[in-house]
């Protein structure tokens, strides 16, 4: 059963195949005699009846204004866009608001292809403008995602979070960053936008019935577009090797949040993997969040049973970064803690969950390209037993990155060896090491003068280290962990502290002013 | 008592693992790891309260 959503999207998409349709015949099926005035207008119209569709499908009112650029540099694509429908930190970390959407076309570069003799390049000029709106139009819908204030529809939540992050970047590194080297073909935000490009000229195209034309214009486009990860990625100290994009941009990311957690005013999305005060969230609050938010979709009602499915590997999808970006940038006392604060089971799903996601990306690179060239564009290596070789290793790889933190949770870190903790709370704490205590002196009452042997000693009781039950190791841990916490907590009331004598001296001038 | 203090620092330093530790002493030592974790969760307690005042303010 199709969703609401998906009705309305398919009679959209239908009206837009319309209107493609009606200007495929007068601009590609023959030569159009009219002035370059009268098809700049038309196009213009095009622009934005296919916009004015694409928002009302997406539910985006912000207005967007189509205008004319001449502005040659702009990367093979007929136009480019400024979608500010946020506020934004200026150079002097002051928060601006610029509001508006811009979307500018270069018809100049279309005209030499409308106007050509030849119907194949009339074809891939006016579809390639088409594909330009999209493009643009798949920025708007990325911005108006993170900004949070509307909800959009058929985004993925692993995607927002992505925006974010790649937003934040540019806007902290500046411009240089998005255009230095090839990093413009790289960044998420940009691939992403090209394939909504790509998939909106696609949809018409498919819904006129022209399966071979789609299917040429897919091919002659795939050839042109850097897709993914693992490309070398360029930025503003240098080449770096090959890794996966998202290791540079969330470090980027932290950074610029350290600096100033403004920026979640800026960007609310944000909010998904840091803190009020800029820290990258606790491991804890990250499992916590994973499983709140996808309890919340198995426990709703309305959504079909495959729906939820969707909707939870989707939460899944997202909370994997968020959780391995902190996994891989936390001391083994955070990890203890959080493990100790969530229990065995729930931390290592968590860790599974994760592995799997990685290794079904992994996975989709090698099944969607379907070329040997398009597997050299993800894994940047130059013969088919160099890219297995490369794939092998990502999996490994994959399973190495995630082996240590299983292994601590196989330790016998917990303060009882042989119970399955769950969430170790105070008194429960106490009960154990009161419940111990007693064991070991009822022991102490009936032990016989026997030699232990042990590795550094000789002692003179039979009492072993596993009828003790008292694992040293792991009480020193969870105390350094409770020590943490302590600190953490001592923070944050200083902080408060802190705020509550501001306001107050804030309100003392302004009572002086006022007398 | 000296000894089991310095044995404890040791412990707490990473000096020393807890096989050099007779279980006499293991269990004095995790009685004063217990007295210092309920100390400090008391002081958690008592700032987490803080806090609560200070949010509820807001």
């Amino acid at each position: 059963m199709s969703t609401r959503f998906e009705r309305k999207s398919k009679k959209i998409d239908e009206k837009k195949a319309e209107i493609t349709k009606e200007y495929m015949d007068r601009y590609c099926k023959v030569k159009n005699k009219n002035s370059k005035k009268d098809i700049k207008k038309d196009l213009k119209k095009y622009a934005r009846k296919i916009s004015r569709l694409e928002k009302k499908k997406y539910g985006i009112h912000k207005h967007i204004n189509i205008k004319e650029t001449k502005n040659d540099d702009i990367y093979g694509n007929f136009g480019y866009g400024r979608h500010l429908v946020n506020p934004y930190l200026n150079e002097k970390d002051d928060l601006k608001v610029r509001i508006g959407s811009d979307m500018k076309l270069n018809y100049n570069k279309v005209m030499p292809y409308i106007k050509s003799d030849d119907m194949d390049d009339r074809l891939v000029g006016f579809l390639r403008f088409a594909e330009t709106v999209h493009h643009e139009l798949g920025h708007l819908e990325q911005h108006i995602a993170v900004d949070k204030s509307k909800k959009i529809k058929d985004i993925k939540p692993e995607y927002v979070y992505k925006y974010a992050l790649e937003f934040l970047g540019i806007n902290y590194k500046g411009k240089e960053y998005y255009k230095k080297g090839d990093n413009y073909n790289k960044m998420f935000t940009e691939t992403n936008a090209r394939e909504k490009g790509l998939d909106g000229v696609s949809n018409m195209l498919l819904k006129l019935h022209m399966k071979g034309l789609n299917k040429r214009y897919v091919k002659w486009k795939s050839e042109k577009v850097m897709r993914d990860e693992f490309v070398e990625l360029e930025d503003l100290e240098g080449k770096h090797g090959l890794e996966e994009r998202f290791i540079l941009t969330r470090n980027i990311a932290d950074e610029a949040m350290r600096k100033n957690p403004n920026y979640l005013k800026v960007l609310p999305a944000l909010d998904l993997a840091y803190t009020k005060d800029g820290e990258r969230k606790s491991l804890y609050n990250i499992v916590r969040d994973d499983s709140s938010q996808t309890m919340k979709i198995r426990l709703n009602p309305f959504i079909s049973k495959n729906k939820k499915k969707e909707k939870v590997e989707e939460i899944h999808d997202m909370y994997s970064e968020i959780f391995t970006s902190k996994l891989e940038n936390c001391t083994e006392n955070e990890y203890r803690y959080a493990t100790q604060m969530v229990g065995k089971k729930s931390m290592k799903k968590m860790i599974e969950i994760s592995a799997d996601h990685y290794e079904k990306k992994y996975n989709g690179y090698i099944d969607s390209a379907k070329t040997e060239k398009e597997l050299r564009t993800y894994f940047d290596e130059d013969s088919p037993s160099k890219i297995n070789r490369v794939y092998m290793n990502r999996l490994e790889y994959n399973d190495s990155r995630y082996a240590p933190y299983m292994d601590l949770l196989n330790e016998a870190y917990s303060y009882t060896k042989n119970m399955n903790v769950k969430k170790l709370s105070g008194s429960e704490i106490r009960k154990r090491l009161k419940n111990d205590r007693q064991k070991i002196n009822e022991n102490y009452k009936n032990r016989k003068h026997n030699k232990v042997q042990t590795k550094e000693k000789n002692y003179v009781d039979e009492i072993t280290e596993e009828d003790l039950h008292i694992d040293l190791e792991a009480m020193r841990s969870l105390k350094e962990s409770y020590l943490e916490y302590e600190k953490y907590n001592k923070a944050k009331l200083e902080e408060l502290k802190y705020k509550e004598n501001m306001e107050k001296e804030k309100n003392k001038v302004v009572h002086n002013k006022d007398r | 008592m000296q000894d089991i203090k310095e044995l404890k620092r040791k412990f707490d330093n990473y000096e020393i693992t807890s096989d050099a530790i007779n279980p006499k002493d293991k269990i004095q030592i995790a009685r004063m790891y217990e007295d210092e974790i309920e100390n400090i969760r008391e002081n958690i307690e008592k700032m987490r309260e803080e806090i609560k005042k200070y949010e509820n303010k807001k």
